[in-house]
């Protein structure tokens, strides 16, 4: 993971590149919010939202604000928080796998809450519950345990002993991805017999977002991704290798695991509310470190924040390029992220 | 920088251009987006069926839904693969020929006296057992059949469920295939009676504006070239989702909330509930006007499309009664 070429940024102090993604995150999501089926211009924005949290009166019709506050807005929001969430991710499992192809739907972590929201639909209703109303807590419960079975799987496939095989890991995982996929198209379509609902858990969308929604991440994402920001400096010492780290004081095992099994619960949040969305986790990272370097004290949160902007605008980009019709939003991830992924793959080959 | 641009510039015109010329395109369709006027007869005019048959009699040929041709049959054996088709044949008064149904074939409760064959999967050693003569399917879904069954010299023949021409088109030509002729006549004139009470229901009447929520999350709709379209067009309604391009596509809910139909349908997994938690301004929901539509009926593009089709016709206009 040592960049080849020296970081764009490594001139400027850090706390300006924050500040600055920071600032294109809020562009982004005020922009976003601007744009769709009806234009809703900054000053309307502003006065909709006024009116709704005062309380007072407005001079924003209902069915405008109705649309901004209840469809646009908390589309956007949920959005943003996926996105910083992925890539804050998978800069983690990136770190803690030292493989720079890891990524939360690579390492099947994704695909196995995928199944565990579908396993959850299945047994909870018999189909009665649809694609991805109601039960948000049970669905991402369950989404939480298919995660981690698959995580857990993937580690104990590519554990040989105590050491951990990296390349191995990535394997497992694309394999226990895959498999999870198929048994999640198995369950959709000939147990709930609604091939709509594959749409939905296999490529992502944001069609349908809430602000209960909005709530469940803000209360599970956000947290993981404080604590992240705060074990970041730690994760450096990872990429010292296992033994050096272990040196120093720090439990190995312990910090891989809580970290794994935070990155998951992270993960499965997203997948409850959003479906699978792929490659945020790989493409993110990798473009910030080409702007501040391999610190992940620094890649850690500039990450996040470009992953909220960069999913926000590629969710923009699927409800609008085919409007009225909508395009599944990680049919645009993946789009972009699998000639990405291609490109780091070569690239840390030559490298290495 | 700049070759992006142009890009995003050729796409954005070359998707305008795409969606300018859809309806010059499909002129076979009633006319989309238009309220239903003086268009209607139009409507009925097309719903004379006899494109796809040629002569009469036993010299006759008939086409199917791929255009095929094919001679007429006697004391066929009849495997369906498609509770539609399975519906169909019975109306035609087929019942006593039929060797073979699927476990979905729940319509008419004869059909359950019937050999399974399977449900969306066909187990084709259990047909090839029932020494069928003819499977009738449905085009899209089960024309994997063909090839399966033309070796042991089964002929496959398909039905179309795109649109009401079709349908009808599609009862006409099985009709003739299986010397049904006179009872596919009547169904077609059942169609049409139909059609006709639904413009006298609407006459003189502003038309009422229709969304069809097909599936909730993502929420989706139906347009041209799926016969729910051409449910809501001939029973007066205008589908605000009529610009779709598709059959059936995932729908912006910010489109639907400021295109705001006067009724919405809410067929299955978007229930009235959902529609009311989620749209709670629009003037459906506003007016009570959303309502489950949801029966085998309206799902099946057969005969029964008649009832829907007056049932349809009676919410969109119920006060002229």
């Amino acid at each position: 993971m040592t960049p080849r070429s020296r970081p764009l940024l490594r001139s400027v102090p850090f706390a300006w590149t924050l500040a600055g993604l920071a600032g294109l995150s809020l562009v982004t999501v005020v922009a976003s919010c601007a744009v769709g089926a009806v234009r809703v211009p900054l000053a309307t924005q502003w006065a909709a939202l006024a009116s709704a949290l005062t309380g007072g009166p407005s001079e924003v019709s209902t069915g405008v604000a109705h649309l901004y506050l209840h469809l646009r807005l908390p589309r956007v929001v949920c959005a943003y928080l996926v996105g910083v969430a992925l890539a804050c991710v998978g800069t983690l499992f990136q770190a803690l796998l030292r493989n720079p192809l890891a990524e939360p739907y690579i390492i099947g972590v994704s695909p196995g809450a995928s199944l565990g929201v579908t396993v959850f639909v299945a047994l909870a209703s018999g189909g009665a519950v649809t694609a991805a109303g109601g039960y948000l807590w049970g669905r991402t419960a369950c989404a939480f345990v298919g995660g981690v079975i698959a995580v857990l799987t993937a580690y104990m496939l590519a554990s040989r002993g105590r050491f951990l095989n990296l390349s191995d890991i990535l394997l497992a995982g694309i394999a226990i991805g895959a498999l999870g996929a198929a048994i999640t198209s198995y369950l959709w379509i000939a147990v709930l017999q609604e091939f709509r609902g594959l749409l939905y858990w296999l490529m992502g969308n944001f069609s349908g977002s809430n602000w209960s929604r909005v709530g469940l991440l803000l209360l599970l994402v956000l947290p993981c991704v404080a604590v992240c920001w705060r074990l970041a400096p730690t994760l450096n010492l990872l990429s010292l290798g296992e033994e050096h780290a272990a040196y120093l004081g720090l439990n190995v095992e312990r910090f891989k695991q809580s970290l794994l099994a935070l990155g998951t619960l992270a993960t499965a949040a997203t997948v409850s509310v959003s479906g699978v969305v792929g490659f945020v986790g790989i493409i993110v990272p990798h473009l910030v470190r080409r702007l501040v370097g391999a610190n992940n004290a620094r890649v850690v949160p500039a990450s996040s924040l470009l992953g909220g902007a960069f999913l926000v605008a590629c969710d923009l980009v699927a409800r609008t390029v085919v409007a009225p019709l909508e395009l599944p939003v990680g049919l645009l991830t993946a789009f972009v992220g699998a000639p990405f992924f291609l490109y780091v793959m070569r690239r840390s080959r030559h490298g290495a | 920088m700049r070759p992006r641009v142009l890009l995003r510039l050729l796409l954005a015109c070359g998707l305008a251009a795409l969606s300018a010329c859809r309806p010059a395109d499909a002129p076979k369709s009633p006319p989309v987006g238009a309220p239903p006027t003086a268009a209607d007869d139009a409507h009925r005019a097309t719903l004379v069926a006899d494109g796809w048959v040629t002569g009469s009699g036993p010299d006759a040929e008939i086409r199917d839904a791929h255009g095929l041709a094919f001679a007429p049959m006697v004391d066929a054996r009849i495997v369906s693969v498609v509770p539609s088709v399975t519906e169909t044949l019975f109306a035609l008064g087929l019942g006593d020929d039929m060797v073979g149904v699927t476990t979905n074939c729940n319509y008419p409760p004869e059909a359950a006296e019937v050999e399974k064959v399977g449900d969306f999967n066909l187990n084709y050693e259990k047909i090839v057992s029932l020494a069928p003569t003819l499977v009738v399917g449905s085009r899209g879904f089960t024309d994997g059949a063909r090839d399966v069954l033309a070796p042991n010299g089964i002929a496959y023949f398909a039905l179309s469920h795109a649109s009401f021409q079709e349908i009808v088109e599609s009862i006409h030509a099985v009709g003739a295939l299986l010397d049904a002729g006179q009872r596919a006549a009547e169904i077609v004139a059942d169609f049409d009676a139909a059609i006709a009470r639904a413009e006298a229901r609407r006459a003189g009447r502003e038309a009422t504006t229709v969304f069809w929520a097909q599936w909730n999350d993502p929420l989706s709709t139906i347009g041209p070239g799926n016969f729910h379209h051409d449910l809501i067009e001939y029973a007066g309604g205008v589908n605000i989702a009529a610009d779709l391009g598709a059959p059936y596509a995932q729908f912006s809910e910010e489109e639907f909330a400021a295109r705001d139909a006067d009724v919405v349908l809410a067929p299955g997994a978007a229930t009235v509930e959902w529609v009311g938690t989620r749209f709670p301004t629009s003037r459906a929901t506003t007016s009570g006007r959303v309502y489950a539509f949801s029966s085998d009926a309206s799902a099946r593009p057969g005969p029964r499309l008649v009832e829907a089709l007056d049932e349809l016709s009676r919410l969109l206009y119920a006060d002229a009664e």
